[in-house]
């Protein structure tokens, strides 16, 4: 907030009081709506606007009595890095090189096999290599949706039901030439796990954009290709008609959400794990966790 | 009034401020702050882990709005809320009532 100089530095001061809370957004953003209803009435009556602010945080308490207070009521979680969440970032970086491994492993079999250039074995070699990075891949993506909820102290409704519903796309994914909405449940699950993170706004936005939306992105590149009229090239064999949509939209989709992992993986590998100081807030706030 | 004072009432005083209708944090305390004539003096900071203890109990219920480009979460009373404010209110009733019975019936101390 740009117009409240004084509460802008409190609400930081506060909030560093309370990182670890897996509600600090919330905490942060109904503080700040009180401090700026008070500025704004007590500018409305005719107090400068400093003085307003000054009044305003005086009124609202001391950054680590209020903290202190507020570390003492139900929070859904702790958002804390931990030695698990590091590594699930390690995790995610592999499983972003998986994704890309798999489509590079595909596109020699899927753009060239179809018309007899390449020979039998070798392209059935690549489609199982392919397939088992793609698995590989899957796997480390739900990992990192796991890694994401326990660093965030849990993602909420929306959230944990992205993470079911990624966790069951992943299972049916192995066997997909039976499950067929294998796809469109991982790209609904991983979506409502990016709405949630985002809203959460613990990770960076940007990485948890594309992981979030990048299997979505790669259904939106096959319903637009498949509904070309002539401008997308067609195989018409016995590998099927939109089998270059397919291997169209598998591409971006997997270049997306490697983005995506790669972004995420770099933010949870690059944090200190939490423990390092149990002092303040968060004592209170885990000695609060481990009595419950 | 001090903040000592009023702990172990608060509850009761929020539950009965959100009685009105459904009110964001800085309504409730500023509804606090008017009905008690300004008696209330406590960091109005540490009033809202009352209210979110009151949601975590369901007592309360919250949503969330946008005004004035700002994020405004907003109680409202529960039906299990409605309920603990009767009995609240009734059991303060009385015990207030057998405070006043006692110290009408007693000498005051001279101070000079």
């Amino acid at each position: 907030m740009a117009d409240y100089l004084l509460i802008d530095g409190y609400l930081e001061l506060l909030r560093s009081h309370l990182r670890f809370r897996s509600d600090v957004d919330d905490l942060i953003a109904e503080a700040a709506d009180h401090l700026c209803s008070t500025h704004d009435r007590l500018v409305f009556r005719g107090t400068e606007t400093l003085e307003a602010e000054r009044i305003a945080l005086g009124l609202f308490g001391q950054p680590d009595l209020v903290a202190r207070a507020m570390s003492g009521s139900p929070s859904g979680g702790l958002a804390v890095p931990s030695d698990s969440t590091i590594q699930a970032g390690s995790l995610a970086i592999w499983g972003g090189v998986l994704w890309l491994f798999a489509v590079v492993a595909w596109w020699p079999a899927g753009a060239i096999a179809p018309w007899g250039e390449l020979d039998r074995n070798f392209t059935a070699i690549l489609w199982i290599v392919g397939w088992c990075a793609l698995m590989g891949a899957l796997v480390l993506t739900f990992n990192t949706v796991g890694a994401l909820h326990t660093r965030h102290g849990g993602l909420g409704r929306i959230g944990t039901m992205g993470m079911i519903l990624t966790g069951l796309a992943v299972i049916a994914g192995m066997p997909a030439w039976v499950f067929l909405g294998w796809g469109f449940a991982l790209a609904l699950g991983l979506g409502l796990v990016g709405v949630a993170a985002f809203r959460r706004g613990i990770a960076p936005r940007m990485p948890v954009v594309t992981l979030g939306a990048g299997v979505a992105t790669g259904g939106a590149v096959w319903v637009i290709c498949s509904r070309s009229t002539g401008w997308f090239p067609r195989y018409t064999g016995i590998w099927g008609e939109t089998w270059t949509i397919n291997l169209a939209a598998v591409t971006v989709a997997a270049v997306v959400v490697a983005v995506g992992l790669f972004g995420v993986g770099a933010w949870l590998r690059g944090e200190e794990p939490a423990g390092f100081d149990l002092t303040g807030s968060l004592a209170t706030t885990i000695g609060r966790a481990e009595s419950t | 009034m001090s903040g000592q004072a009023m702990k172990g009432h608060l509850d009761l005083l929020l539950l009965a401020v959100l009685s009105d209708g459904a009110k964001h944090g800085y309504a409730v305390i500023d509804a606090l702050r008017e009905r008690s004539a300004e008696a209330f003096d406590l960091p109005e900071g540490t009033v809202y882990p009352a209210l979110h203890r009151l949601e975590a109990s369901g007592m309360l219920s919250s949503e969330w709005s946008e005004v004035g480009g700002r994020r405004r979460k907003t109680y409202r009373l529960t039906k299990k809320g409605w309920g603990s404010l009767t009995v609240e209110r009734h059991a303060w009733d009385e015990f207030s009532g057998a405070i006043m019975s006692v110290l009408k019936g007693a000498t005051w101390p001279t101070t000079s």
